[in-house]
């Protein structure tokens, strides 16, 4: 029914080939017109790879992809004695052959508005499972289970609590919920892998002895946000076990209506308040189905 | 490549693309105005547009868009008041479907709603652009889709069943 509704609209598309749009001159001399002179009026940075904070941060830690355990290996001596933790962070973040179970509560706040998520994941490896409740700032909860062999997809939602719908591609309804290519404890691995981190010392947080890294991807910076550069993002491990804490941010988004895209600042803290491996065996490969969600019909959407 | 020449290529690239959102959704007189006035936004925030500009575009387009239905709606009240036949036409914000049912479907979503079934639909935007488009997480975007059709569905078997049950009617 639902790819009934989708590709009836597609034949409903009432201009469907590329229109002509008007020639870049009209337009530039309407710009030259009320701005006068490009070099004069533009803004001081332009680069096509300026971008959006967010995507700027992703760009980012993606181009440090290539220089992999570069990081590992400049933090690992420095400092005459000082314990190389972001080898024993990535340690700590390899799965096992268990069932790893994660819980992440991220606070976003924005324009004096605060949003709680809240995600809980069980991922196992070989092959890739995953199961994931997201409870939405709404309070709605989104259930998803994965298995990449055979290739599942399986989904629940508080929206929709009479059907389930089963995939036998990783779709892209599916994909939205959580990818099992970025779960939390896959994008952790990335930012600890592959992320340029500085070890900025031990510290505290809410009584808890912790390490303090700065992320701090190669050619990026912050944006300035009403005349101040924002601080770079900054991961907490316990001191300890090295399993993350807390990763807190500050990016700009745009938030609002306005015509003109204005960005508003984002303050988002993330807690993992659950990390840990499970043993392997028929207990714990159980929280890798999803739940029995009584009166759901199962439903197949190619 | 200079501020001129970036700015000429995300137009050649884009305008095309925004002009056909624009064409989808309100009439041709103003969808030239509309392009203009999106690519004026991204002008000035020449050194915000994204690496992947597409999504970025289609957002200050949805922005653009939604302002002039707002400025449209004004002036259909201001006209009210003064002339109430004139003003009892709605501002436009599909253009006719060939397809009555499903236009009137369409209409009686709410415009996130809307919003979300045609970026994809009509736009083709992957749910990751149209996430960025709207300014939303690729998560909620995928939920926000999936229950926009749900409703077009609803929607659209009243829709039909309304116009059946009319054409019966009018059957001598």
């Amino acid at each position: 029914m639902k790819s009934d509704v989708t590709d009836a609209l597609k034949r409903m598309n009432p201009v469907e080939s590329t229109p002509q749009a008007a020639p870049v001159e009209q337009l530039l001399l309407r710009l030259d017109q009320s701005a006068r002179a490009f070099d004069a009026a533009a803004p001081v940075a332009r680069t096509s790879t300026a971008g959006h904070p967010r995507i700027r941060l992703a760009a980012g830690f993606a181009a440090i992809i290539a220089g992999a355990a570069v990081a590992l290996v400049t933090l690992g001596p420095s400092g005459g004695g000082t314990p190389n933790v972001l080898a024993d962070v990535t340690r700590a973040l390899t799965p096992g052959s268990g069932v790893l179970h994660m819980v992440q509560v991220t606070e976003q706040m924005v324009a004096g508005q605060t949003r709680t998520t809240r995600v809980e994941t069980w991922t196992a490896q070989n092959p890739r499972r995953l199961r994931s409740i997201v409870t939405s700032p709404d309070g709605k909860t989104f259930e998803h289970a994965f298995t990449a062999s055979p290739l599942e997809n399986r989904r629940w939602s508080e929206e929709e609590p009479d059907v389930i719908l089963h995939e036998t591609s990783n779709g892209p309804l599916v994909k939205g919920a959580l990818t099992h290519e970025a779960t939390p404890d896959v994008t952790l691995r990335e930012l600890f892998n592959k992320g340029q981190l500085t070890l900025a010392g031990k510290t505290t947080l809410e009584g808890r002895a912790v390490w303090e890294l700065t992320v701090h991807p190669a050619n990026y910076a912050q944006p300035v946000f009403e005349g101040k550069q924002l601080p770079d993002p900054t991961m907490y491990v316990d001191a300890s076990t090295f399993i993350p804490v807390e990763l807190a941010s500050e990016s700009l988004i745009h938030a609002g209506e306005t015509v003109d895209g204005a960005l508003e600042l984002d303050t988002e803290t993330t807690r993992y308040t659950t990390y840990e491996e499970l043993p392997a065996g028929a207990q714990s490969e159980s929280l890798l189905k999803l739940r029995e969600h009584p009166g759901a019909v199962e439903k197949n959407e190619p | 490549m200079n501020a001129q020449q970036l700015f000429e290529a995300l137009y050649e690239q884009h305008a095309s693309a925004i002009k056909g959102y624009a064409l989808r959704r309100i009439d041709r007189a103003r969808a030239d105005d509309i392009v203009a006035e999106v690519f004026l936004v991204a002008w000035r925030r020449l050194d915000e547009i994204p690496a992947e500009p597409r999504p970025w575009l289609f957002g200050v387009a949805t922005r653009v868009l939604a302002n002039e239905r707002r400025r449209a709606a004004r002036q259909h009240a201001a006209l009210d008041r003064l002339e109430p036949a004139v003003a009892n036409v709605e501002p436009p914000e599909l253009p006719m479907l060939a397809n009555p049912p499903m236009g009137e479907a369409l209409r009686s979503l709410s415009d996130t709603d809307r919003e979300a079934l045609l970026l994809t639909a009509w736009e083709g935007l992957s749910h990751r652009e149209a996430a960025r488009a709207l300014g939303v997480r690729e998560a909620t975007f995928t939920v926000r889709l999936h229950r926009a059709k749900r409703r077009l569905g609803r929607a659209l078997e009243n829709s039909q069943s309304a116009t059946s049950q009319q054409a019966r009617l009018e059957t001598p």
